[in-house]
């Protein structure tokens, strides 16, 4: 049985690392502190579900994750959706490219990369942030957020197909 | 060797920065990209992006290792 103070170590041993992660998810410290804060009671109010056989860390960081999924979610517009729809349209279209020097430029503002990723759909900025940002393999983030694997290797495509269309000032 | 669109060697390109394309594959999107005059742009600016988003990723890393933060 999981007690109590096992899981507070937990959650604190991660707390900097999850709120890092939730903070490039959601572009708002403030708001990632209140979601790893939120998963700290989910995880303690669910400490009696807890398997033994499983880590206990990665329990906690999977319902960080999902907490983070849920609020990126909620946050999401049908605008955002149906941007999100034509850039995918754009790269399928045969004749649509970018300038690779506007790119290289807007990259060097911290600020234009930041808002690239905000204009994201959540689960293609999951995919994005904790992949590229984050270090980890696709099979870590489908298993961490309950997404099939083909599906996680899709947002991230479309997620940094995005990021060079949202970057290049072209949709 | 497999003939690729566009829309696929765009979808491969993202798995090639990953290294995760068999030989077979990686010679194809090779291929596409070398005689496209669309494709070429496009895979130097995801590139881009990606060694950007990998050096801010170090740069955390080395921040953390550091015990800062």
């Amino acid at each position: 049985m999981l007690t109590e103070n096992e899981l507070i170590a937990c959650i604190e041993s991660r707390r900097g690392g999850l709120t890092r992660m939730a903070a490039s998810m959601l572009a708002d410290a403030a708001e990632a502190e209140d979601v790893v804060q939120e998963s700290a009671l989910r995880a303690l109010r669910g400490r009696t579900r807890f398997r033994s056989e499983a880590d206990v860390c990665s329990w906690f960081q999977r319902i960080c994750i999902n907490t983070c999924r849920e609020v990126a979610r909620k946050r999401s517009s049908e605008q955002n959706r149906l941007e999100a729809a034509h850039r995918e349209e754009l790269w399928r279209d045969p004749g649509y490219s970018v300038d690779p020097e506007a790119v290289a430029v807007a990259l060097e503002s911290g600020e234009r990369l930041r808002g690239a990723l905000a204009s994201l759909t959540p689960d293609q900025r999951l995919a994005v942030v904790m992949h590229d940002l984050q270090g980890w393999k696709s099979r870590e983030i489908a298993e961490n957020s309950g997404l099939p694997l083909p599906t996680v290797k899709s947002h991230l495509r479309r997620g940094r197909q995005a990021l060079v269309t949202l970057l290049a000032g072209t949709a | 060797m497999v003939a690729l669109s566009c829309a696929e060697a765009r979808d491969l390109a993202s798995d090639l920065l990953d290294g995760e394309l068999s030989p077979e594959l990686e010679r194809a999107v090779d291929e596409h990209v070398t005689g496209c005059p669309t494709c070429p742009s496009l895979y130097r600016a995801m590139l881009a992006v990606h060694r950007e988003l990998q050096r801010l990723r170090q740069r955390e890393e080395a921040r953390e290792g550091s015990g800062a933060g």
